[in-house]
């Protein structure tokens, strides 16, 4: 009996081979996608542990304040009573603000740099090592020469060559040797806090002597970064440090942090863990839409053997054994399924970390295979084919034998929707009946279909509208950013200076210049009742022309104008007040006042950080009227690169960058994310079509004597295509308004519940681009409508008389 | 094969030989669906007795109940009212268990559009018969039965690579392999031949005959009454004449439709 039922299995196996195929490779997409997406936080922490640790991170770092500089060694030598015993290693660093000019012929580049000049003793640095990624690193030959590393973000970004040249304000030209990373800069985070700031920092390492001629302080070091002696706890080591530098530096102000704290690598760790609520939520999505697109098809296969295990009962087999050989159905899908998943796996890992591996460049990256998550999904999958499979055997064996053994007996809906949809009838003749009447008599078997194509659908849906959610800010921000002086160029001033100050006059004389507002930058902090938010408060002047934020609510004048976003998660509305915390003037320095102000209007920018206020209510918070950046417009002729060049270097000017800048960082920040979602979409794309071919063919089969009888009546194989194609088109139609309903109801709360946590500074909204909508409305009613056309030649060849002869 | 060569065979008196306890019993047996807001009685208070070895037809018009009282016996229907004992068990008290068990070794089932299982052999399709009836030998008991309706040389053919009367032997065998002591036979000539159909019909004679199987055949054609023991007639769902054939039973050869 064994034997014959095992035989019996694979002749079903060989016979619908590709229906058992495609529905595994749903299953083994489900499975092997949720072991990859579930597993990228123990990747990404594993990778930067990893690294981390072979650049041989400081647990300490030591910033002079301010413009501070003390010659070198002496930081170095005010910790040394402590190496060995507190301190395992310290060095000295100099890291000064500067400017870059990578311009290629064609391709001006020109941004803020970051100068880090590191020491370069033999056997490489003993703590935050230089990690080459392409070229070569700084030996200690280059130790006194002109030679620099160019950070491997900013490489990438603008895809520079492992060798060349570049222009560094104070140092001339100089030629680069390779990329890298230090753990400081593994992301490039700017003033707000943001990751991706590469399209507008260029970090470049240099030989510490050169790095000091570049900012102008030959002999001097303003770092030192220190890794604590093995054993000791960071707590007390920041301690005795603190301690030493004291006694030895008394009148040097300073901070120590702790390199754990650093945004770079703080940023990382909490990504991981914040992205990972993201991924789980649609790894789960995409394993539940696998698993009930397979637990549909697999019912919907033993659904189909429903008469012969009437037979079986009428020949008083025991249910235990009628069961066996649609388990067995079950248990083939769900191990091939298993089995697919394995490579699946393998594939979205990579595809996964090739994303990250693009944005976060660490000198290593672990080799993790997500095994316990990949055995939890197979579990999954095992279990629920084998659940699908015994639910219709149980109903099989429920009924009365008389009924299992009567034709068509479950596969027709005998009350309900279904008595009224049966007597249904279109416009046409007999044979346009046929698919509506195949619907409606089999009613169950329909909603079955239209639900496993609705929940392909809607891990489809819910995916590409937060992708599209996305790109949607990038794209709000790009048209806030340009609505007006587009190609303008924003300078940082190096330090703040009145209202039409000489830095302003100067460049406002330049000839590449047309025009020139300033305005002043300072972070801030936003507070109404509980919640609080870090901003960057623009002071935007009256009069200013070359840009102003677009307001989609209220006014400028009278208070501070926040993003939607913000304003949304402060509880707060136009005309509400806010407690605002700000730098004030004292008249010899600065101090942080808190200042009750009323919400005078929202503006446009979908970052949420972004807040402005006019510069006479500035002026009246902050105790001075001073800018401290310049939006210049270039004269007529001139080109935004032109323009920077001729402000680059210029005395008073820190940075300069086209605003342009700011929608790449926006754009780089979110790459990753939307990448992941590219590929979580793309998967998802291929599982509805798979589920689109599975259904058709499952549909097919179960008619098979139908269209047999058609063939026998001499109508061609086209008619029956027909019939099987409009009724793939009515439950494709049907299957693809559940995925946009319930996908768009999935987006939405993912945006609202999990995006809080892992973009709380962008406001997503849930949108459905041209594209997606095209993309949606392909796979879920045009290919699931063609999808009898892979069955065509199957009909063709169809032994009509072998068909009609068996009585099953 | 049984066969004579005059018109009519003498009937052995069945009152006579009849075993003291019946094969088939029912008592008052009723079975009323439920079709939309119709009550449809398909049997009323049918009483029955077969005995072992009697070839029976129970005939009648489409809709007389007919299959309706072969699905009662072999319980693939409970009655709404009345008791059915089949060889020797009351299966109108039986629990589903022993319904499944009853089944298995009890009856045995030929349908009128065979139900023979596409994707295996028919070799395999009597196999698996056997099996499920618990018999030992059952490739050895399978190959018997095909040979015997000469099916030898088909063993390994798949159902569609066999005629109608072909399936139709094959699934006389698997009934019959089982070697259940009651043979229930649901319009077994209905999709077949005049020649396939005699065919049929000595096949399963031979078996009550050889092994005293009791044999029930269904049917709406009056002419194979003529080769039974015993003929029931049904209308409406109620038994409405029961004796040996009118003019007693006659020979194979004389059958014509």
């Amino acid at each position: 009996m064994a034997a014959t039922l095992l035989r019996w299995s694979w002749r079903d196996l060989r016979g619908r081979w590709l229906q058992v195929l495609a529905t595994a490779l749903i299953l083994g997409l489900g499975i092997g996608t949720f072991a990859g997406l579930v597993g990228i936080r123990e990747w990404r922490e594993r990778s930067a542990d990893e690294s981390f640790a072979a650049m041989r991170a400081d647990d300490l770092r030591v910033d002079l304040a301010g413009e501070g500089y003390v010659p070198s060694g002496r930081l170095e030598a005010a910790v040394s009573p402590l190496l060995g015993s507190v301190v395992g290693a310290a060095e000295e660093r100099l890291v000064a603000n500067g400017q870059l000019d990578a311009s290629r012929p064609g391709r001006p580049l020109m941004v803020p740099a970051r100068i880090v000049g590191l020491p370069l003793p033999d056997g490489g640095q003993s703590v935050d090592r230089l990690a080459v990624h392409a070229g070569r690193g700084l030996l200690p030959t280059d130790a006194g020469r002109r030679v620099a590393v160019l950070d491997s973000n900013f490489a990438r970004h603008f895809d520079l060559g492992a060798r060349g040249r570049v222009r560094i304000a104070g140092l001339g030209a100089v030629p680069y040797v390779g990329h890298g990373v230090t753990p400081s800069y593994v992301l490039v985070v700017d003033e707000t806090g943001f990751p991706g700031a590469e399209a507008s920092l260029g970090i470049v390492y240099l030989p510490i002597a050169a790095a000091q001629r570049a900012a102008g302080q030959p002999g001097a070091v303003n770092e030192l970064v220190l890794r604590v002696a093995d054993g000791v706890g960071v707590a007390r080591a920041e301690h005795e440090v603190r301690r030493a530098l004291a006694a030895a530096l008394p009148r040097q102000g300073m901070t120590i942090a702790r390199g754990a704290d650093e945004d770079s690598r703080a940023i990382l760790y909490r990504d991981a863990r914040n992205d990972q609520k993201m991924f789980l939520v649609l790894a789960i999505l995409v394993l539940a839409g696998a698993v009930f697109a397979v637990f549909n098809l697999v019912s919907r296969a033993v659904e189909a053997q429903r008469r012969e295990i009437g037979i079986g009962m009428a020949l008083g087999a025991p249910p235990w054994l009628l069961a066996l050989r649609p388990l067995l159905l079950g248990l083939q899908i769900a191990l091939l399924g298993i089995l697919l998943g394995l490579p699946v796996g393998a594939l979205a890992s990579a595809g996964f970390r090739s994303v990250y591996e693009d944005f976060y460049p660490l000198p290593v990256y672990a080799d993790v295979f997500p095994l316990r998550f990949f055995l939890f999904a197979a579990a999954l999958g095992l279990a629920l084919p084998l659940l699908a499979a015994a639910l219709p055997v149980a109903r099989a064996v429920g009924v009365a034998p008389v009924e299992g053994i009567r034709v068509g007996f479950r596969a027709a809906g005998r009350g309900g929707a279904a008595r009224f949809l049966r007597r249904l009838r279109v416009p046409g003749h007999s044979l346009a009946q046929l698919p509506p009447r195949n619907l409606a008599r089999g009613l169950r078997r329909t909603l079955l279909t239209v639900l496993g194509l609705g929940a392909a659908m809607t891990i489809t849906v819910a995916t590409l509208a937060v992708f599209d959610g996305f790109r949607g800010v990038v794209d709000r921000q790009e048209v806030e950013v340009l609505h007006t002086g587009a190609d303008r160029v924003e300078a940082t001033l190096t330090s703040p200076e009145p209202a039409g100050g000489p830095v302003q006059r100067q460049v406002a004389a330049l000839p590449e210049v047309k025009k020139v507002d300033a305005d002043l930058v300072v972070p801030a902090r936003v507070a109404a009742g509980e919640h609080s938010l870090e901003i960057a408060l623009t002071a935007i002047r009256p009069g200013s022309t070359v840009w102003r934020p677009t307001l989609t609510e209220g006014s400028l004048l009278g208070g501070v104008v926040l993003a939607r976003k913000a304003a949304e998660d402060l509880g707060v509305g136009v005309g509400d007040e806010v407690l605002l915390s700000h730098p004030r003037w004292t008249g010899s320095g600065y101090e942080i006042a808190r200042s009750p102000v009323p919400v005078s209007g929202i503006h446009a920018n979908p970052v949420r950080s972004f807040a402005y206020v006019d510069a006479v209510a500035a002026a009246r918070l902050g105790g001075i009227d001073l800018t401290n950046e310049l939006l210049i417009l270039p004269a007529r002729g001139i080109g935004a690169a032109e323009l920077q060049r001729a402000l680059f270097g210029r005395p008073g000017i820190g940075a300069v960058r086209p605003a342009r800048a700011s929608v790449e960082a926006i754009h780089d920040a979110l790459e990753s994310t939307t990448s992941i979602f590219g590929l979580i979409a793309a998967i998802t794309l291929l599982m509805a079509i798979l589920v689109a071919f599975t259904s058709t063919s499952v549909s097919v089969d179960e008619h098979r004597r139908e269209y047999a009888t058609m063939f026998a009546f001499g109508l061609p194989p086209r008619a029956g295509l027909r019939v099987a194609m409009s009724e793939s088109l009515v439950t494709g139609v049907l299957g693809t308004v559940l995925g946009l309903g319930l996908g768009l109801a999935v987006a939405a709360w993912m945006v609202t519940s999990l995006l809080a946590d892992t973009a709380p500074d962008l406001d997503v909204l849930v949108e459905i681009s041209a594209l997606s909508l095209a993309l949606i409305f392909f796979v879920g009613v045009v290919s699931v409508t063609l999808a009898p056309l892979f069955l065509y030649r199957r009909l063709r060849g169809m032994d009509v008389s072998a068909t009609l002869r068996v009585m099953e | 094969m049984e066969s004579s060569g005059s018109s009519t065979i003498s009937s052995p008196s069945l009152a006579e030989a009849a075993p003291p306890s019946p094969a088939i019993e029912l008592e008052g047996v009723s079975r009323r669906y439920r079709a939309g807001e119709v009550t449809v009685s398909a049997l009323d208070g049918v009483d029955l007795r077969i005995h072992p070895g009697e070839f029976t037809v129970i005939l009648g018009p489409s809709g007389s109940g007919k299959t309706t009282l072969l699905n009662m016996i072999g319980a693939l229907d409970s009655p709404t009212e009345g008791r059915i004992v089949v060889a020797g068990r009351d299966i109108t008290r039986a629990s589903r268990q022993e319904l499944f068990r009853f089944r298995r070794e009890a009856v045995s089932f030929v349908f009128q559009t065979f139900n023979l299982f596409p994707a295996l052999t028919a070799l395999e399709n009597v196999e698996f018969g056997v099996d499920v009836s618990g018999r030992p030998d059952s490739r050895e008991r399978a190959v018997a039965t095909l040979e015997r309706v000469e099916l030898g040389g088909r063993l390994r053919h798949f159902p569609h690579e066999l005629s109608g009367g072909e399936q139709q032997r094959v699934a006389i065998a698997r009934a019959v392999a089982t070697g259940n002591p009651v043979l229930l036979c649901d319009e077994p000539t209905g999709e077949l031949d005049f020649e396939t159909g005699v065919q049929i019909l000595e096949l399963l004679h031979e078996q009550s005959h050889d092994t005293g199987s009791c044999v029930l055949v269904v049917t709406h054609n009056r002419e194979i009454s003529r080769v039974a023991h015993r003929v029931i007639e049904l209308s409406s769902g109620r038994l409405v004449s029961d004796g040996p054939p009118a003019g007693g039973r006659a020979d194979f050869s004389t059958l014509r439709w």
